[in-house]
């Protein structure tokens, strides 16, 4: 059997493959066990499957290249609050650039509305959203754990590092704000 | 003047702290929506509160695509290390499916069961007699309020309860 530079390539790409240093392997495993709830967070979150998509590989690039490839005490908590931030930080850039397109549109076509009523869900949704970017890092970090995530509130405390009465606080305060903004926002539209 | 009473008011139940007595009467809620019946205010805050909840819940609720799973990690895989990205592990990832709920996952299983189970039941009923004994009592039900009825109406009313037509019974 002839031994050519390929086949030799080839066997050492798969003897590589298989030899994953046990340093690295929990990648893998994290992405194997929090995958899934990651991506129903990222996609109640961004509602996009592109965005989504482009958040989540963030999130894994983030984890896989800490400094000295350290794996974080609580990976969990890591990559939930990544993603969120991750995707929060998606969220602000998305809108400043749809206020861009916006004001361009006001300025060049006349504005139609569409009286469609299935479009009510999905503006409540978008408000909900723009509402959300606005909240304070903190405050919105408890409302993507409690509320789009539907951990319980000691799971979200413990991820965040606060007590478990902080983070019931925390929602209701973002609550209370969310309520307040997206009635602004429903009137500046009927106005 | 109203608004300040209003406004007081609001406060004191804010502040009104839900005691075991309170619970156990179930006063706290009582008194929570009889304010709530009666405050403006309360009520323009109860609105706003209920649709960020109800634009919370439409988010919960949205579809989401089975095969997205699969594509975020295909996508996060190319871009990890080389022998994160042949490992075999990875290979499962990259057609994994989005996690459906153990409900979602028991559903086919238990419609069997349940169907199976209906089966038996009715077999069961026809094979002890329950189903003709129930017949039985339905009938003489039926029977003895008739009976009660000819003792204690008048014919005509009667007649018009019971019409003769109908089927026979007892």
């Amino acid at each position: 059997m002839a031994i050519n530079p390929t086949s030799l390539g080839l066997t050492f790409d798969l003897a590589q493959a298989h030899s994953v240093p046990k340093s690295q392997r929990w990648v893998l495993v994290a992405m194997q066990e929090f995958g899934p709830v990651l991506i129903t967070i990222l996609w109640r979150i961004l509602g996009n499957e592109e965005d989504v998509c482009d958040a989540y590989q963030d999130t894994f690039l983030r984890l896989a290249h800490l400094p000295n490839q350290q794996k974080p005490d609580n990976v969990r908590a890591y990559l939930f609050k990544t993603a969120s931030n991750l995707a929060i930080s998606m969220l602000r850039q998305k809108r400043l650039v749809h206020k861009y397109q916006e004001s361009f549109a006001r300025d060049y076509q006349p504005d139609t509305n569409n009286p469609v009523a299935e479009l009510d869900s999905m503006r409540l949704q978008q408000q909900l959203r723009e509402a959300i970017t606005e909240l304070p890092d903190y405050l919105g970090a408890v409302v993507v754990l409690r509320d789009l995530a539907q951990m319980p509130y000691n799971q979200v405390a413990k991820i965040l590092g606060i007590r478990t009465a902080a983070a019931r606080v925390y929602r209701h305060k973002a609550i209370k704000l969310l309520a307040k903004w997206m009635s602004e926002s429903e009137n500046r539209e009927e106005q | 003047m109203n608004t300040i009473n209003n406004a007081n008011r609001c406060r004191s139940m804010e502040k009104n702290p839900a005691g075991l007595w309170n619970g156990l009467r179930l006063r706290l809620t009582e008194r929570l929506s009889d304010h709530v019946a009666h405050c403006p205010r309360c009520r323009q805050r109860l609105a706003m509160v209920n649709r960020v909840e109800l634009a919370l819940t439409l988010v919960q609720t949205q579809p989401l695509n089975v095969g997205l799973l699969a594509r975020a990690n295909n996508k996060a895989l190319d871009i990890l290390k080389h022998s994160l990205r042949n490992a075999p592990k990875s290979a499962a990832l990259r057609i994994a499916k989005t996690d459906l709920s153990r409900l979602e996952k028991m559903r086919p299983g238990l419609e069997r069961v349940l169907n199976a189970a209906a089966c038996v039941f009715v077999i069961f009923m026809i094979k002890t007699g329950i189903s003709r004994s129930l017949l039985d009592y339905k009938e003489q039900g039926e029977a003895v309020i008739k009976n009660y009825y000819a003792r204690n109406l008048d014919s005509q009313i009667f007649d018009e309860i019971f019409p003769k037509n109908s089927s026979p019974t007892g």
